[in-house]
């Protein structure tokens, strides 16, 4: 079985991770129970401070685990400790609520606790979901080769409309000059395609380069000659342009998925700890 | 077929050249390592295409679909000539005449990556578009921290508070985990009534500063102030929740110790364990009274079940006489008595208004005495007084009648009666015919020397009239209806009615409110139809109370914990604070805006005064 940080160590932090929170929940449940739950009872300070430990621990690992050479333990370790300690978090932290929640510091703290969580789970499902989807998609390949790829048919595209009518060099070199791969984040996460491509001096949408295909199998059959040979190489070559394009495409947009969380986990767990020890202190200036 | 192959590689200004000879048939160009012509490029396949010499002819010819260019022209065959380029992906293969003994020089030249790749032309990686993540995420801790922290403290520590709150600024408000219970809500803002200093638990001082009265729960004195649920008022008081009371109400404050006093170090003074209502909770004990040869009311408990324990208020009242279905006997005929014609619950329903002569017995039980003045009573409380009416009715009586009849001739006193014993026959009850006995006859009956003065003359009437009178009342006819009566050698009272005093309080360790339970019957809890003494106890036991409350977790019964009965602040301790009013109170409400400028920033609209109007 491939071991991957979800089994390492045949799940030790998961077992850590469950005996914590069985722990927790058992406490909660055993405290008096017409008691109302409170962060303030002894239990409610018990998971108040493991809590917090675990947020500073955890945001140490997090920085922790890019160092791959530094240090003890195995990178694979350490974010076998972060997620599964973590997830945890989330009940431990719910528990030291006492289901208690109101619109001050204290809820900000636990609300961007479980937005940095549920974005970290996001993470993992998307570290286990889209490296494979992409290994698939560009069979075994990196996205630079295809790029390259990419590069050498609008070469050799660019080359073999030379020898072809003005009209079909115009429009595919336009075509290809006007390509848009990626962009801003919003197009790379929602694989936004705004390619154009100009025909008889008007701009087009060629999404997915469907405008200049069809143009080229039209233009096809108006070939006569020795140019219907070359077109239909063309053809076939803007063919094979189009699926680099779409595999590009589908790649960035998984790519961008697969790490979008991070601009979420990274920025709110530093926010968390600032709210975090507004929680604290407050708490502690009005005991 | 014999090549030479000569690698050019730009490097700056130069030109590096390695070069080998290639003996074969085919000679194979791609990325693979395996190929005679290596060009180790990523776009190419491994295995991009082949070169043959047939007939002095060199042909290059690509697998699949792979193409190439020949002097510009793109191709995927072909035949090479000298002077020939070919290219593919961007590398240059020159083809060269030898002059030697090889067919073909082949000059290899890589294209060195000058122009930028595609790929960086393009953001295809979320970190190309160069979010701030770090400058975001600093800037968020930072605004997160003066707006939520750094504000509100500052105006803490500059005494700004007020000002902060009435700003538009963050102020400590945020901070508020949860609203005031609502006995604290005239506290408002004022934070540091019960916060006084900032890292420092709340302190019972801060409590007991408006809480002076509230008691201890056992004598601190003896057992020391070891509270074991905690020290602290707020360990059972909790401020700030937003979920439950701010009571404590659990069995686990009680039964920490009340599962067994001695294990606390408490001896108990007699308690029994108890754990919860219906599982585990001693019987019942009533306190009764006991009226001592001291003449001074004594407490002692008992409990219910204890055979043969009986009430001793001294009073003589049979319950089902009175409750009797069919009636009972008054001076207007039969009437119907309800309990709550004698047993009315005081104002908030915990204990029984006293029952009294005046209101509850008197209307039957008249204090009547003299068969011809059927309307005059004597007080009911006090025999000196009792002894008191009667001497006054019976020397008024002598004076007006004997005196009178002296004074004039022969007359009986009937007429004098009539006219002058206003206070005795003031009201007279319809349909009853006035039969006066002849004062003169009950002289003469009484054998008073006709010769011996008026006043001893008087004095013999007065005193014989009043001993029978008393005798009557107190031996006879009235008192000994209810009370228990002895007699004693006392010449002003020769009588003595042992005092009655019922139980205010037969469960003083428990609060029962009458009017919690007024939906249901009286006789539900209090068997008072059957009893036929006033001896009779007639207070429920355990078992009549488990009908309906089970323990704390119950489910198919009301569920009672400790304090649904019993106080935990008691009311014969002593005072956890000094026992005073609080001035502390009177502070916070003194600083608080005075009513009347309230009601002056808040004139009544003319509407309201309308609605008020048609209300």
């Amino acid at each position: 079985m491939h071991i991957s940080f979800l089994n390492h160590a045949n799940g030790r932090y998961f077992w850590v991770a469950i005996a914590l929170v069985g722990a927790s929940i058992v406490a909660y449940l055993l405290q008096e129970p017409h008691q109302t739950p409170n962060g303030g009872t002894w239990l409610g300070y018990t998971l108040g401070t493991m809590g917090a430990l675990l947020i500073l621990w955890l945001i140490y690992l997090g920085r922790r685990k890019r160092n791959f050479a530094a240090g003890w333990g195995t990178v694979r370790g350490w974010v076998s400790a972060h997620v599964y300690l973590g997830t945890s978090l989330l009940v431990v932290a719910t528990l030291h609520t006492g289901f208690q929640f109101g619109i001050n510091v204290h809820t900000l703290a636990y609300v961007l606790m479980c937005v940095v969580i549920v974005s970290g789970l996001f993470g993992v499902w998307a570290y286990r979901t889209y490296p494979e989807a992409r290994n698939e998609l560009k069979r075994s390949q990196t996205l630079d080769d295809i790029f390259l790829q990419l590069e050498d048919i609008d070469g050799q595209l660019k080359r073999d409309v030379n020898a072809l009518a003005a009209d079909i060099r115009g429009v595919v070199s336009s075509a290809i000059d006007r390509t848009e791969i990626g962009g801003g984040m919003y197009a790379q996460l929602a694989g936004v395609d705004s390619s154009k491509v100009m025909i008889d001096g008007n701009v087009y949408p060629n999404t997915d380069q469907v405008r200049v295909v069809a143009w080229l199998v039209e233009r096809l059959s108006l070939a006569e000659g020795s140019e219907t040979g070359k077109l239909s190489a063309v053809v076939r070559s803007y063919g094979a342009r189009q699926k680099l394009l779409q595999v590009i495409r589908t790649d960035i947009r998984f790519q961008a998925l697969q790490e979008a969380w991070l601009y979420l986990h990274v920025p709110l767990s530093i926010a968390l700890l600032a709210a975090l020890l507004t929680h604290i202190v407050s708490v502690f200036i009005y005991w | 077929m014999r090549l030479l192959i000569k690698y050019i590689e730009s490097r700056g200004a130069g030109k590096e050249v390695s070069q080998f000879t290639f003996e074969g048939d085919v000679a194979t160009i791609g990325r693979g390592t395996d190929q005679t012509i290596q060009i180790a490029d990523r776009r190419l396949p491994l295995s991009h295409s082949r070169l043959t010499l047939a007939g002095g002819k060199l042909t290059l010819a690509s697998g699949g679909d792979y193409r190439f260019a020949v002097n510009g022209e793109s191709t995927r065959r072909a035949q090479l000539q000298v002077g020939d380029q070919v290219e593919i992906s961007g590398h240059s293969i020159k083809v060269k005449a030898d002059d030697g003994e090889l067919d073909f020089v082949l000059e290899v030249e890589l294209a060195s990556e000058t122009v930028a790749k595609l790929r960086d032309r393009f953001q295809t990686r979320l970190r190309d578009v160069k979010v701030p993540e770090r400058a975001i995420a600093w800037t968020l801790f930072l605004v997160i921290l003066v707006v939520t922290l750094a504000i509100p403290m500052a105006g803490f520590y500059l005494d700004e508070r007020e000002e902060l709150r009435d700003s538009m600024l963050p102020d400590d408000g945020q901070w508020l985990s949860g609203e005031l219970h609502q006995n604290h809500a005239f506290l408002g803002e004022n934070c540091d009534a019960c916060h006084a200093k900032p890292f420092v638990p709340t302190q019972d001082e801060d409590c007991l500063g408006c809480h002076q009265t509230i008691t201890h729960h056992f004598d601190t004195e003896v057992h020391g102030d070891d509270y074991q649920v905690g020290s602290r008022c707020a360990d059972c008081h909790q401020e700030h929740s937003t979920t439950g009371s701010i009571i404590r109400s659990d069995q686990g404050v009680c039964t920490t110790c009340h599962a067994k006093l001695t294990d606390v170090g408490m001896d108990g003074d007699g308690l029994l364990p108890a754990t919860d209502f219906s599982a585990n909770h001693p019987d019942f004990k009533v306190s009764l009274l006991q009226y001592g040869l001291d003449d001074v009311w004594h407490e002692k408990r008992v409990n219910l079940d204890e055979e043969g324990i009986t009430e001793e208020s001294n009073l003589i009242f049979p319950h089902d006489l009175h409750l009797d279905a069919e009636g009972i006997d008054s001076a207007d005929g039969k009437v119907r008595l309800e309990c709550s014609d004698c047993h009315v619950p005081e104002k908030g329903g915990m204990n029984m208004q006293a029952v009294n002569m005046q209101d509850h017995c008197a209307s039957c039980h008249q204090l009547t005495f003299d068969p011809n003045s059927p309307d005059r009573v004597v007080p009911h409380g006090s025999p000196p007084e009792l002894m008191r009416t009667l001497r006054e009715y019976y020397a008024l009586q002598y004076l007006t009648e004997e005196l009178g009849a002296d004074t004039g001739d022969d007359q009986t006193l009937a007429s004098a009666i009539e006219t002058d014993a206003e206070p005795v026959r003031a009201v007279r009850r319809p349909g009853r015919v006035a039969r006066p006995e002849l004062i003169t006859d009950l002289i003469t009956a009484m054998q008073i020397d006709p010769k011996a003065s008026i006043g001893a003359k008087a004095a013999v009437f007065i005193e014989a009239r009043v001993a029978d009178a008393a005798e009557n009342l107190f031996e006879k006819q009235t008192c000994t209806v209810c009370h228990e009566i002895t007699a004693v050698a006392d010449a002003e009272v020769p009588w003595k009615v042992l005092p009655v005093r019922i139980s205010e309080a037969w469960y003083p360790l428990s609060e029962f409110s009458h009017e919690g339970h007024k939906n249901m019957e009286c006789d539900g809890c209090h068997l008072a139809r059957d009893s036929e003494v006033a001896t009779d106890i007639l207070m429920p036991d355990i078992a009549n109370c488990r009908q309906c409350h089970g323990g704390e977790d119950a489910e198919n019964l009301l569920a009672s914990n400790c304090i649904t009965c019993h106080k935990f602040h008691l009311d014969d301790q002593a005072p956890m604070g000094d026992g005073h009013g609080s001035s502390a109170m009177s502070d916070i409400l003194k600083a608080r805006r005075p009513i009347s400028d309230m009601l002056k920033s808040k004139p009544m609209t003319s509407e309201q005064t309308e609605s008020k109007g048609i209300e």
